[in-house]
């Protein structure tokens, strides 16, 4: 025992040596490298910075104004610097004249407004051609039983009390007459006796039926045994076998066990006989009786459309046919007469009635969109008659068909907007906008070779169903009626409704009042249908097949043709401001330059174009900018005075410029003396900026020839504006900021971006070395910083130079924790010394990042 | 409860009086199953993986280990040999079992940039692999063996048929760090030739093919001199080849990585960029395998002129995917053959090992005992990494 116990000390010793070895569960890794790592090159231009599109974000986009690259070929700046200012071209479009009146007059789209009131129509016509098929069930064998049960009554019946205790039996014959028919061979059912009780027994007396058969001739049609006790009655069932051949006529024997009672004592019952009612035959003769069956109730549906109100059928071109159905051949002695009657909701409503087949005619008669209902019944009498074949009830297919060819009018709705009549009257004071209408003052008169309207009409109604259209319109002298033809062959029909000719033009002057006022086109339509109910928007056509499709449309279209045309501004000179409404927004320039940049003197340039320059006698112009500066509206003139306008010709050529947010090369030369500066609204760097103008010139008239040359549309005014990356920078300095927005700096989307923050978690200290190329001329600090405490501030200086700062534990922990860490950089120019003009080029600055990181490595994994 | 005892006793009894011939000095029948393993690295002691947790300061080992960078080797195998010995001047027999060699490296600069990082602006680093620190052989030999003893000779002679497992040939893996004003960019790229008995992936399939066995002959033959009773001469060759087994199956992995540092703002908040490949790309055609094979000539010193106390130097080259200088020296102190007692320091394809072994033998059994530590560093071998063999033997 003592052995075996040191065996086990030793193996227990062992395993506690085993298990204080245990191998290693968890490694720690240590580390502390430098990493260095290039974040590549990078550079913003100015360029790439600042684009023409975000110009016009930034000011107004909605102004309708347009911003070009500018890049003259040679340097126009008075700067003394060899650098190359980013330049932009600003144009705003301050007037555009349209010089073709005929688009103009298009433009108003008069036609359009009388086009909506005359949709296209169209009419589906119901087809009513069909055929049903009727068929009701003739039930003889109910017929005939209910017709023999009918016949029978109640029979009272005698017993003779015999006294004794145990007489023979009693028997009671009675006769029973069943109505209807001579002879029937049964296919199946039972005779039910229903018996009464005994009245006026004795006491003591029994009176018990045991046995009830039916005899005929001395056969037994039919017989049961039987318990009734007529002391108090009951009821008895006598079946009938198969092929029993049933007579009119026959005794029911009772057999009965009678005791007791008085001797020679009568007593009396009743008994009353009955077909069952499953009872039926298969033939029978000598049948006798007359029923009515109703027909099922039918309808005959048709595909009314919405638009189809009712129609009248053409005499002649409508009938309604019933045939009823036949009885078997093999019987005989059956006649039937029909009654049907034809009703509609708001249409049909016949009844006719007969033997044989039945024709309704349905000449001039309403047919509303309702479904169309059939109702009727057959009286079917038999007459000594004789059938056979029986099974079951007996089916009659009737079958009615109806047929119209042809309606002599049909009432349809039209769609609600339809309006066959239209008066319009367009004021131009008030249908357009101010700026719009100041435009067509501008036209003193129009001499037009052809002005009106085309119709183009097409129909497909038939024969009978003309129309008539008038067109009035004072302002364009035409006052005409003509008829549009149904059943034409040719489609579409054109109607012409036109005043002026080459000869003799029509002078239309806008602003003169030709009725309902001044400055106003009027323009009357009327179509006259041949039947239209404007109370219920129901037009009646003639003529009309059923199943077809008809419709109609009219589509007017302007007629304008003119010779030439009298041009000058409105009385007391053509004025306006650009943009009409809002004005543009300066001050949120100070949002990205600082509030102490300011521009130097910016030039600007007025173009007028679009006039044939031999037509012009004289032109003079003013135009002011308009803006609010500390509060106050303030108002500078750029070109001539309010009292003295300056002189300013017509350009032989519309200056081209490229679509929006291109490149121009070269400023054109303008119609005026150059504006000298226009720094003044923008240093002022309003909310409110708009450009006041106004002209004046004498009439000028126009040919069509004229107007419509290739870049002649249009009499133009454009301020053309460039603007140079130009910046006095005053003594106190000035700050630019840079907004990387919302985005995190590392890319990161949330807290579970741990690539990141594991990287930068392992991190004591981040030196970041910029290589800098500041082509732009600026100087100053840079802040790079967020809005949470995290600050680098960094010297800026022109030239290649290098630049490092450090990120230390601290900032890293903060970049770690600060999730989007987007940081803006803040440079501020110039902090001290002189004012100075800057310029920025296009290329702006670039240069090359790199990181080094002193990393602390110490993490520790388990298995 | 009585049956313990008398079965320690029983057994007891049987061994005592079969040692009475452990002094005998071959058993006619013998049944050896030989195990041995051991695993070396150069920097960790083979205490470090009994305490938690295992500290991996890459600081640390890039000092320590420079130049020669952190080695992993590792060896086993396992034999199992039937001898039998009719007379004292003649044995033979015949043996089975499997090896496998295999060594890797980390180069001083891996671990320098795991440790120091990139450096500055301009730097560069670069490592690479020959087939001497990364290589790789599994085998399975089987072989008859005959030992001969005349007069003063004694010689023994093993032919042995090996099949190759595995092998991996010459392989070519480097890398490269630099860093520039473009960015951080560490490149690795492995081409890995490696030969199987079983068909490998490869460019145009990926199936697994049947194996294909062509194995090789080998020789290792010993022959020692008594000149005196105080001094033995001899030497012996391992391994080797007559005939090499032929390899047919083999494939080249091929892997590149490359990672850039970059904007991380550019690239999805990650400031690394990788492109990586990896693939089996080319089939290989047959080459010749050998197995490590070593030529030694060894020294016996008795200095009691008596076995129970030998020393052993030796001294030789061996031959795996390079030559090296082998050499040893072994100490045992021997009890009559009932126990014995050993020291053995040796330097064998690179790798330095001090074993202690410890004998016992009853005659029906032996058991002999070696645990030590392995390592490429003379020093740290008798620290670090940790060798063991068990050797049974049965017979009488």
């Amino acid at each position: 025992m003592a052995l075996k116990r040191r065996i086990i000390y030793a193996l227990g010793a062992l395993s506690l040596f085993a298990s204080c070895s245990s191998p290693v569960s968890s490694v720690t890794v240590k580390a502390k490298p430098t990493l260095y790592a290039s974040l590549g090159q990078y550079s913003y231009q100015v360029s790439s910075y600042i684009t023409p599109s975000k110009i016009e974000s930034l000011l107004n986009s909605n102004s309708g104004f347009f911003v070009y690259n500018y890049q003259p070929s040679s340097t126009t700046s008075a700067s003394s610097t060899s650098i190359v200012p980013q330049e932009y071209l600003l144009r705003f479009p301050l007037l555009s004249v349209p010089l073709n009146v005929g688009a103009s007059l298009a433009n108003l789209n008069l036609s359009n407004s009388v086009n909506a009131t005359l949709p296209a129509q169209s009419f589906s016509i119901p087809s009513i051609s069909q055929s049903v098929s009727v068929t009701n069930s003739f039930d003889v064998s109910a017929v005939l039983r209910n017709s023999v049960n009918n016949g029978l009554s109640p029979q009272s019946a005698q017993t003779v009390e015999t006294g004794l205790a145990s007489p023979p039996p009693a028997t009671i014959s009675l006769p029973l007459t069943l109505s209807t028919f001579s002879t029937a061979t049964v296919a199946t059912g039972s005779l039910n006796l229903t018996f009464g009780p005994l009245s006026g027994t004795t006491a003591s007396y029994t009176f018990t039926l045991t046995r009830i058969s039916l005899i005929s001739n001395g056969q037994t049609l039919s017989t049961t045994a039987s318990n009734v006790n007529l002391l108090v009655g009951g009821t008895a069932n006598l079946p009938f076998a198969a092929s029993t051949t049933l007579p009119n006529s026959f005794q029911v024997v009772l057999t009965a066990s009678t005791s007791g009672g008085t001797a020679g004592h009568v007593d009396t019952f009743t008994m009353q006989a009955a077909l069952s009612n499953d009872f039926s035959i298969s033939s029978a003769s000598g049948v006798n009786f007359s029923t009515v069956l109703p027909l099922p109730a039918t309808t005959l549906p048709f595909n009314a459309t919405s638009n189809f109100v009712s129609a009248t059928v053409a005499s002649g071109n409508g009938q309604m046919v019933f045939s009823p159905g036949n009885l078997p051949t093999a019987w005989s002695g059956f006649t039937q007469n029909t009654s049907i009657g034809v009703s509609q909701t708001g249409g049909l409503n016949l009844n006719q009635s007969g033997s044989g087949p039945l024709t309704l005619d349905l000449s001039n008669q309403t047919v509303s969109g309702s479904t169309i209902s059939l109702t009727g019944n057959t009286t079917i009498n038999a007459i000594n008659a004789t059938l056979s074949g029986l099974s079951g009830p007996v089916p009659i297919a009737n079958s009615a068909a109806i047929s119209i060819t042809e309606f002599s009018s049909v009432v349809v709705k039209v769609s609600s907007s339809f309006t066959p009549s239209v008066v319009i009257d367009d004021n131009l004071q008030s249908t357009l906008s101010p700026q719009d209408f100041q435009k067509w003052q501008w036209l003193n008169w129009v001499d037009f070779t052809s002005l009106g309207y085309s119709v183009s009409f097409t129909s497909n109604l038939p024969a009978g169903n003309d129309m008539s259209m008038t067109v009035n319109s004072q302002a364009f002298g035409v006052s005409q009626t003509q008829t549009i033809p149904s059943g034409s062959p040719t489609n579409p029909v054109t109607l012409n409704f036109l005043s002026g000719s080459t000869t003799t033009p029509y002078r239309y002057i806008p602003s003169h009042n030709y009725g309902p006022g001044a400055w106003v086109i009027d323009m009357g339509m009327s179509l006259q249908p041949k039947s239209w109910n404007p109370n219920t928007g129901e037009l009646t056509l003639f003529n009309i097949i059923p199943g077809t499709t008809l419709g109609f449309s009219a589509t007017i279209t302007p007629v304008i043709t003119w010779s030439q045309a009298n041009l000058s501004p409105p009385a007391g000179g053509y004025s306006g401001n650009f943009p009409a409404s809002g004005g543009y927004n300066l001050s949120v320039l100070s949002k990205y330059l600082g509030t102490n940049f300011l521009f130097p003197p910016i030039p600007a340039y007025l173009y007028f174009s679009g006039l044939p320059t031999s037509s012009i006698n004289g032109m003079s112009s003013h135009i002011q900018a308009q803006y609010t500066a500390n509060g106050i509206l303030t108002t500078t003139d750029l070109l001539g005075t309010s009292t003295t306008p300056a002189n300013v010709v017509m350009l032989a050529s519309s200056p081209t410029f490229p679509p929006d947010g291109g490149t121009v090369t070269s400023i054109p030369t303008p119609s005026s003396a150059t504006i000298t500066d226009l720094s003044p609204p923008f240093n002022a760097k309003p909310a409110d900026l708009t450009f006041g103008y106004s002209m004046n010139m004498s009439s000028v008239t126009i040919t069509y020839a004229e107007a419509t040359a290739p870049g002649a549309q249009n009499l133009e005014a454009d301020l053309v504006v460039p603007l140079p990356m130009q910046f006095i920078i005053p003594a106190s300095g000035a700050s630019l900021n840079f907004n990387s927005g919302t985005s995190d700096f590392f890319g990161r989307t949330g807290p579970t971006s741990n690539t990141v923050n594991n990287l930068l978690g392992q991190l004591t200290s981040v030196t970041v070395s910029l290589n800098l190329d500041n082509t732009t001329g600026l100087t100053g600090s840079a802040v790079f910083s967020d809005s949470s405490g995290f600050s680098k501030t960094l010297t800026l200086a022109t030239g290649p130079t290098s630049i490092q700062f450090q990120l230390t534990a601290a900032d890293i922990s903060h970049i770690i924790n600060t999730i989007p860490f987007a940081p803006s950089l803040q440079v501020t120019l110039n902090p001290s010394g002189a004012a100075e003009t800057v310029t920025l080029p296009a290329n702006g600055i670039s240069g090359t990042a790199s990181v080094t990181a002193v990393a602390d490595i110490n993490q520790t994994y388990n298995f | 409860m009585k049956i313990f005892p008398l079965v320690v006793a029983f057994f007891l009894g049987l061994f005592l009086s079969s040692s009475l011939w452990a002094e005998w000095p071959d058993r006619v029948v013998e049944l050896d199953v030989h195990s041995e393993a051991g695993i070396s690295n150069n920097y960790f002691p083979i205490s470090a993986f009994f305490n938690n947790p295992l500290v991996v300061d890459f600081n640390a080992m890039a000092q320590t280990l420079n130049p020669e960078g952190f080695t992993v080797s590792t060896l086993a195998n396992s034999q199992v040999r039937l001898s039998i010995t009719p007379t004292n001047d003649l044995q033979f027999g015949l043996f089975g079992g499997a090896e496998i060699y295999g060594l890797a490296t980390i180069p001083e600069a891996i671990l320098s940039f795991l440790a120091n990082g990139t450096g500055p602006n301009g730097s560069t680093s670069s490592a690479g692999w020959t087939p001497q620190n990364f290589k790789g052989d599994v085998f399975f030999d089987f072989g008859l063996n005959a030992g001969l003893k005349w007069k003063k000779w004694h010689f023994s002679l093993s032919p042995t048929y090996f099949v190759p497992l595995l092998h991996i040939d010459a392989i070519n893996v480097s890398y490269s760090l630099s860093t520039s004003s473009s960015g951080t960019t560490a490149i690795t790229q492995a081409t890995i030739p490696v030969y199987s008995v079983v068909g490998l992936p490869n460019s145009t399939s990926s199936t697994i093919g049947p194996p294909q066995i062509s194995g090789g002959f080998d020789l290792t033959a010993e022959a020692d001199y008594a000149f005196y009773p105080w001094l033995t001469v001899g030497g012996r060759l391992v391994n080797l080849p007559l005939v090499p087994a032929q390899m047919t199956q083999g494939s080249i992995l091929q892997a590149t990585e490359t990672v850039t540092t970059v904007d991380p703002s550019t690239n999805s908040g990650n400031p690394f960029k990788t492109t990586s490949t990896s693939s089996w790309t080319q089939t290989l055609g047959t080459i010749s395998v050998i197995r490590p094979f070593e030529a030694r000539a060894v020294v016996s010193l008795y200095p009691f002129s008596d076995p129970w106390l030998s020393f052993t130097p030796s001294l030789g080259v061996g031959v795996w995917n390079g030559v090296y200088l082998n050499g040893g020296l072994k100490m045992v102190i021997d009890g009559r053959h009932w126990a014995h007692l050993s020291f053995n320091s040796d330097y064998q394809y690179g790798l330095w090992s001090q074993m202690v072994g410890l004998g016992l033998n009853v005659r029906l059994f032996e058991v002999d005992l070696a645990v030590g530590g392995t390592s490429t560093d003379f020093v740290q071998s008798f620290t670090d990494g940790v060798m063991a063999a068990v050797d049974v033997k049965l017979g009488f």
